[in-house]
């Protein structure tokens, strides 16, 4: 009898929680053409065995909840739709390199005339693996090494150092991250790291040394996120005639805090959407588990598409933010919200809107940022269906606002507040795609509603990145 | 002569506060002739040790000056400024650091203590204050950090008493690494506790006999030297140690006792904390 192979893809990245976002390219499964065909869709079978080959360091139990769906499978198609499932599945868990499935008649003693064997055959990653790249950017150069160990004790626990070594400043970070066997959508990481980062918007630089613990799960559509982050903060200025308002930010601090995220996508891509909404609510609360930095902090995002004629996509976003210092400290500058930039509110220049001294923006407590976009394909289409679909030409419209509240007031004050003074700007310009991270864009910007502090780009702006307006 | 003190607002640490650590408060000093806005923040705390010797020695210059000064305090103020040394003080949008710049910063502004002086007498003064910043100031530093029944007891709780935990921790126990490291290089890390209460002995008697029955240093005038002087003896007369051998050292010799009481009346007599005499009796 005829055999049907279920044929592997291109080598898939084997990092788990993306996998997804590549699901629309992916093919379904051939089937070779027999010499004597027979309709096979409406026979009955049974999958009796499921084969693995290859497993080495992963264990049992994972797996088997993974392929369970398999053998209800009825009929010849939902057995290869399972099978492919199943593969999906283990590819998502990032522990193998490759899976390859065959099914097959059975054999041997106790086979039944329908019965089935389905084989997988795997290559499970290396123990070690590493990568090494450059990173220009911000005026600094650095080497970002990278030491991956995937499937640490054989239930999909991944443990990842990076180690960045720049011109100015040097970071690293560990992570530890397990998923919960047979539920890879809940999961559990511990991330410890020193990160360092120069603002030359504010004269300030910022060292963060900090653990921090996270447990992911979804409820129905949603993704939730409950973390626990315990933070040193290490703030000082980057220059001698920083002003004296980010002088007096100088210093140490300790932030505990809890936070609960959740995020529902229903778009069907993180970069360049056609289609679907995106919301994210993130909520803060520090202070109340050690540290001496206190307050409560909300933001959101919200997205939405919608595909037009001609191949022309329209994307509206709103993003929000509100910080509440608790008990008679003010705010600290690293907690605060800053707008501006080419991946905020574009003809601005980076984070360089609202409450400033002598040049150095000290950010605010409170923000919105909105968005009204128009992607088309590049006129005249050059080098469709290929290089030319990574690129669009895009229309925008955006506006925002920075500001501290004074708490004393009532929410109609808040409002009023916010709605005075309101910076927008509009334009056009070229986002080219990176891969399905990032993208870079080249816009041509006229900043309105520019308030005395702000500092504004209007002309040409580039902007690169994984998150805009 | 530089007698009448308008002070406009006087908000000084008690206890001499600080150390090298940390405490909440920042007062503005408002001032002077020129209009001036003078901060004289130092770090202040709880049980107060060594370092605001620094903050008296900038204290006594700028009252000697008849400057009006605010002293505020702060946890931070060691981050603040912009050499790493406290105190400092901001004027106008000038922050200047370190009794050394703030001397040329306020003679760049037309007052100066030591106009009266010749050229050899400045360099005798160049001279004696190095000599009280080598001694003195690190003898002080060695005590605080290096010998460990201080550390233990006083220091390290004061250095990090505004943080939490375990910040306060990290934070004493790295300063301490750093001050013993300091003291290594500059080849200080092997002497023991009795060496370096002989060091302060020894200094002492060359300050005492170059007072001998003089008021000021430099006869009638005080100068920066008796404001640098006067800030490393209060401090070393005020301040709570485990043991008292410092002080000791110091009371030995009357005329700079004399000395100090003398400053601290003419100069601070509306503090009302008469603590000096209570020590001294």
């Amino acid at each position: 009898m005829g055999t049907v192979h279920a044929r592997s893809l291109e080598p898939l990245p084997a990092s788990g929680p993306d996998f997804g976002a590549l699901g629309e390219e992916a093919e379904f499964v051939e089937v070779e053409p027999e010499a004597k065909q027979e309709i096979l869709e409406n026979k009955d079978v049974v999958v009796q065995h499921v084969h693995f080959d290859g497993l080495g360091r992963t264990k049992d139990d994972i797996i088997m909840y993974e392929i369970g769906d398999v053998f209800k499978a009825k009929n010849l198609i939902e057995v290869m739709r399972k099978s492919h499932e199943a593969r999906e599945k283990l590819l998502r868990l990032g522990i193998f390199r490759q899976v390859d499935v065959l099914i097959d008649t059975c054999q041997g003693d106790d086979a039944l005339p329908n019965g089935l064997d389905v084989t997988f055959e795997v290559t499970e990653l290396r123990r070690l693996t590493g990568s090494y790249n450059t990173m220009v950017g911000n005026n600094e150069g650095s080497m970002v090494l990278g030491i991956k160990l995937p499937n640490l004790l054989g239930r999909a626990e991944k443990v990842t150092f990076q180690f960045s070594y720049g011109t100015k400043e040097t970071s690293y970070g560990l992570s530890f991250f397990k998923p919960q066997p047979g539920n890879f959508e809940r999961n559990f990481s511990v991330n410890l790291y020193k990160v360092t980062g120069q603002f030359p918007w504010s004269s300030l630089r910022e060292t963060d040394r900090g653990v921090s613990a996270e447990y992911s799960f979804p409820i129905w559509k949603t993704s939730h996120t409950l973390k626990w982050e315990g933070v040193w903060r290490e703030l000082g200025c980057l220059a001698r005639t920083a002003s004296f308002a980010v002088r007096q930010e100088s210093g140490h601090s300790l932030k505990s805090s809890l936070s609960h995220a959740m995020v529902i996508d229903s778009r069907n891509s993180s970069i360049l959407p056609r289609r679907g909404a995106l919301l994210k609510v993130n909520q803060e609360l520090a202070g109340y588990t050690g540290g001496d930095v206190s307050f409560i902090k909300e933001d959101f995002e919200l997205q939405l598409n919608k595909q037009l004629l001609f191949d022309s996509v329209f994307s509206a976003s709103l993003w929000g933010g509100m910080l509440v210092p608790i008990g008679d400290k003010p705010s600290s500058i690293a907690d605060r919200f800053y707008l501006g930039g080419p991946t905020s509110v574009r003809g601005f220049s980076m984070h360089s809107v609202g409450p400033q001294s002598e040049g150095d923006y000290l950010g605010g407590e409170a923000y919105w940022a909105g968005g009204l976009h128009l992607y088309t394909p590049l006129p005249f289409r050059p080098g469709q269906g290929g290089f030319g679909d990574l690129f669009r030409t895009h229309f925008f419209l955006n506006a925002g606002n920075l500001c501290n509240l004074n708490y004393g007031e009532g929410p109609k004050a808040h409002i009023r507040k916010l709605a005075e003074c309101i910076r927008w700007s509009y334009g056009a310009g070229i986002v080219l795609r990176l891969g399905n991270i990032a993208r870079l864009e080249l816009n041509y910007c006229v900043p309105m509603g520019v308030q005395s502090g702000d500092r504004t780009c209007d002309g040409v702006q580039f902007g690169a990145g994984i998150r805009f307006l | 002569m530089h007698r009448d003190l308008q002070r406009t607002l006087r908000c000084v640490e008690a206890q001499a506060g600080g150390g090298q650590k940390p405490s909440p408060a920042l007062a503005a000093a408002q001032g002077g002739p020129e209009q001036k806005n003078s901060w004289c923040a130092r770090p202040r705390c709880r049980a107060g040790l060594v370092c605001p010797h620094l903050m008296h020695s900038k204290c006594a210059f700028l009252q000697m000056c008849n400057l009006p000064i605010k002293v505020v305090c702060r946890a931070n103020a060691e981050y603040m400024s912009p050499s790493g040394k406290v105190p400092f003080i901001h004027v106008g949008n000038q922050v200047v650091s370190e009794l050394g710049p703030i001397v040329q910063f306020v003679k760049a502004k037309g007052h100066s203590l030591s106009d009266g002086l010749d050229e050899v007498q400045k360099a005798e003064m160049k001279a004696y204050m190095e000599l009280v910043n080598n001694m003195l100031l690190t003898a002080e530093l060695y005590l605080q950090w290096c010998d460990e029944a201080t550390v233990g007891e006083i220091t390290h709780a004061r250095y990090g008493s505004p943080y939490p935990w375990p910040l306060n921790h990290i934070l004493a126990y790295q300063k301490q690494w750093e001050v013993k490291r300091k003291m290594k290089a500059i080849g200080w890390g092997n002497k023991t506790l009795d060496q370096v209460l002989e060091d302060v002995d020894q200094c002492c008697q060359a300050l005492s006999q170059r007072l001998g029955t003089q008021p000021y240093f430099f006869n009638k005038q005080p100068t920066e030297l008796d404001a640098l002087v006067f800030g490393h003896l209060y401090t070393i007369l005020t301040t709570q140690l485990t043991n008292d051998e410092l002080s000791e050292k110091v009371k030995n010799y009357s005329n700079l006792l004399a000395f100090c009481r003398r400053i601290e009346q003419h100069y601070f007599e509306d503090r009302g904390k008469g603590s000096l005499s209570i020590r001294l009796s």
